[in-house]
């Protein structure tokens, strides 16, 4: 599968699909991680995260690719690592043989922050109970039409459907502003 | 209330570009000026990103879970004699039927009131008081263990109302459980204990009054006011109990608690009828083979036939005889619509001639009934172990043995249900998965307030465990591993004792004290044997405190 098809597919929701293909630049990332001092768990958790920075940058309106999709997750995953050991040891301690571009350094750094910030509202938003997360998910990221949604989650109509999404926005709305 | 969620309403329609020329116009002006409702919408924008972004996650996982399995090389989580994934006897236990009883009536109230009015009600808190002890000698400015708070809930007492804990918990009333006049608002309160770390800060522990080890299912602790008055149920009044779960447990039980020396022993309720409810939530897949589905195929005749069936018509390999080889071999096949058995192919082999028997048998059958979703036919990925034995030439299956794969069968259909993905996806259209049971609830009947737990009796054993403390105020803990159990030690001076413990039990010791009010912990990781444990403590920091509940939570 090439890098192009793997963005059309990542646009039209086949997120399933693409993240097991994406995988296979996993080992060179877990080589990366092993030599700079972390473990298989420390490798596999950036690399999840450097996955949803790739999902979220191709997202983004301004999107374009630059570069191959692996490099890219390979810098991420770098930059991660990075940003990681600075967090447990200290700048000092820090090799110098993680260099980024100036671009890349701006880049990885907002995308940083801004994992940080979601990561907050992820954790809130998952307290709102899971029958409305499910109700919320079903609508927001599987594109489930209300009707279908309402039999899922077991309400007897669309319209109630409706109105508990409302609902559970509000309820979301108040967790996350509270943050 | 209401204009809220139509201001809600009203963004949701803007950032969905659902609002008519002349409304977004209106809108986009008010949002120029506005700046509580940029406010709004930008938080707005933030909690669906965040929704979809949980959906990512989700995705992502699976994707690292499917390449770890691949990268391990096997297909199936557990291996066992038989391992399938799409099975006979689903029906059983048909989405219909679980669909049908709606989950959430239209009475309900699932949107909770937040936590503001906390404080008017503190007054009668005597009760659950006693799981605040670890936190009641502290100063603001120490480090305390989080104890739970309060969730509240308005119903009204004369309709049925079902409400829904932050973790899942769900709760029924009846209309007029309450001794209450008619129409009057009841204030809920609710506090859910699922996770170790929860259960172990909060002094709660898993023993019976008689000293009977428990393995949890969640505990909780629930009740009622009318005008900030405790209200109790009326006599014989029932009201049912969901607790979720991710692996299914046999025999749990409802259990009442009270309160003794400053922590809470478990009593067997009275009422004890559980049932265990398994919720189906179907999620749409982009290609159209299917591995579980609302009507599973079948076998013209049944499964006793199918066997039957493969008994008679398979053959044991010459040479595989003549080498002595037997086994089971793992057969994956699509049941398509049309009831044809298609793409047959060897999961998990023995020796080539036995792979090639077993793929003809099953090529060779006769048609199948095909599945249903949602009243259409459908194919649907099918796995099938079979098992060649040398005890005759041929290859049969007695009738005990036919019993066995039927039990194996269901048996490990259900393993799937709880999220195992079964079959790791093979070359081009395996990624389908038909539905996946979400949430799961162990559903009970209560009939009084207070504490509740669900859980089921595990074994005690004949060891007395002795834990080295240096004074007798230090709360020492063990918390089991392979069980959802904790267990409290009793102490004198110079020992924390335990008795009747297993033996070679792998438990972590949670041990806290205070000098000068200050918390001190140790968290070790032992086998439970006859020789005594000594503890080192460490002082607890803030930080310190999160790992420690994230180490206990994930025992």
């Amino acid at each position: 599968m090439d890098d192009n098809k793997i963005i059309e597919l990542l646009k039209i929701g086949k997120q399933n699909q693409v993240f097991l293909k994406l995988y296979k630049n996993y080992p060179q990332v877990e080589k990366l991680i092993l030599s700079k001092g972390g473990s298989k768990e420390d490798a596999k958790d950036v690399f999840q995260e450097a996955l949803i920075i790739f999902y979220e940058k191709v997202m983004s309106t301004e999107f374009k690719l630059t570069a191959a999709i692996g490099t890219y997750l390979y810098s991420v995953s770098r930059f991660l690592w990075k940003d990681e050991l600075i967090k447990r040891k200290g700048k000092t301690a820090v090799n110098v043989d993680f260099e980024f571009t100036s671009e890349e350094e701006a880049e990885f750094q907002e995308a940083i922050e801004r994992e940080a910030k979601f990561k907050q509202i992820e954790r809130v938003l998952s307290q709102i109970g899971d029958k409305c997360l499910q109700l919320l998910k079903l609508f927001y990221y599987e594109g489930l039409s209300m009707k279908i949604i309402a039999s899922k989650v077991g309400l007897k109509s669309e319209k109630i459907a409706k109105n508990q999404k409302y609902k559970c926005l509000e309820r979301a709305k108040l967790r996350v502003k509270t943050l | 209330m209401r204009t809220e969620l139509n201001k809600i309403e009203q963004i949701e329609k803007y950032l969905r570009d659902e609002l008519s020329v002349a409304d977004k116009k209106a809108f986009e002006e008010k949002l120029k000026t506005d700046s509580n409702l940029q406010k709004e919408v930008e938080l707005q924008k933030d909690v669906i990103r965040g929704i979809e972004r949980i959906g990512v996650r989700k995705s992502i996982s699976k994707a690292s879970r499917n390449y770890d399995n691949r990268r391990r090389g096997f297909f199936f989580g557990v291996v066992l004699l038989i391992v399938i994934s799409g099975a006979i006897g689903i029906s059983n236990y048909s989405t219909d039927e679980i669909i049908k009883k709606p989950i959430v009536t239209e009475s309900v109230e699932i949107i909770k009131e937040e936590e503001t009015e906390r404080k008017e009600s503190l007054v009668i808190d005597n009760e659950s008081a006693a799981v605040e002890i670890l936190t009641e000698t502290e100063e603001i400015d120490v480090v305390k263990f989080p104890t739970k708070k309060f969730q509240y809930f308005t119903i009204n007492s004369s309709k049925d109302t079902t409400i829904i804990g932050d973790e899942g918990t769900q709760i029924t009333f009846k209309a007029n459980s309450f001794n209450v006049p008619k129409n009057s608002p009841i204030k809920i309160r609710l506090k859910e204990y699922y996770k170790m770390s929860d259960i172990a800060f909060s002094n709660l522990t898993t023993e019976t009054k008689d000293g009977k080890l428990l393995e949890t299912g969640g505990m909780l602790y629930l009740d009622a006011l009318a005008n900030n008055k405790k209200v109790d149920l009326n006599k014989n009044t029932f009201f049912d109990l969901k607790f979720p779960f991710d692996e299914k447990k046999k025999d749990m039980i409802l259990f009442d608690g009270k309160t003794k020396n400053k922590t809470i022993v478990w009593e067997e309720s009275e009422v004890n009828e559980i049932e265990i409810v398994e919720e189906f939530i179907e999620e749409e897949w982009e290609s159209e083979v299917f591995t579980i589905v609302e009507k599973m195929p079948e076998f013209k005749g049944g499964q006793d036939k199918l066997f039957q069936f493969l008994g008679k018509n398979m053959k044991y390999p010459a040479d595989a005889k003549a080498m002595n080889i037997s086994g089971t071999v793992y057969v994956n096949f699509i049941i398509g619509a049309n009831g044809k058995v298609q793409n047959a192919k060897v999961l998990r082999g023995v020796h080539p001639s036995l792979n090639r028997e077993a793929i003809r048998a099953v090529e060779s059958m006769p048609n199948w009934s095909p599945g249903m979703q949602r009243g259409k036919a459908v194919s649907v990925s099918y796995n099938l172990p079979i098992k060649f034995r040398l005890d005759g030439s041929t290859v049969s299956y007695t009738p005990e043995q036919i019993k066995y794969f039927s039990d194996s069968l269901k048996e490990t259909q259900e393993k799937n249900l709880f999220g195992d993905d079964g079959i790791a996806d093979t070359k081009n259209s395996t990624e389908a998965r038909g539905a996946k049971s979400d949430i799961s609830y162990y559903a009970l009947s209560g009939s009084r307030l207070g504490w509740i737990n669900c859980d089921r009796f595990a074994g005690r054993g004949n060891l007395n465990l002795a834990i080295k403390v240096d004074n007798k105020d230090t709360d020492v803990k063990i918390i089991f591993h392979r069980i959802k159990s904790l267990i409290a030690g009793s102490n004198n001076a110079t020992y924390s004792r335990f008795g009747r413990v297993p033996s070679g039990e792998r438990v972590t010791v949670f041990a806290v004290k205070y000098v000068d009010k200050k918390p001190f912990i140790c968290l070790k990781e032992i086998t439970t044997s006859n020789k005594s444990i000594n503890l080192e403590f460490v002082e607890l920091t803030k930080e310190g405190l999160k790992e420690v509940a994230k180490k206990i939570s994930n025992i």
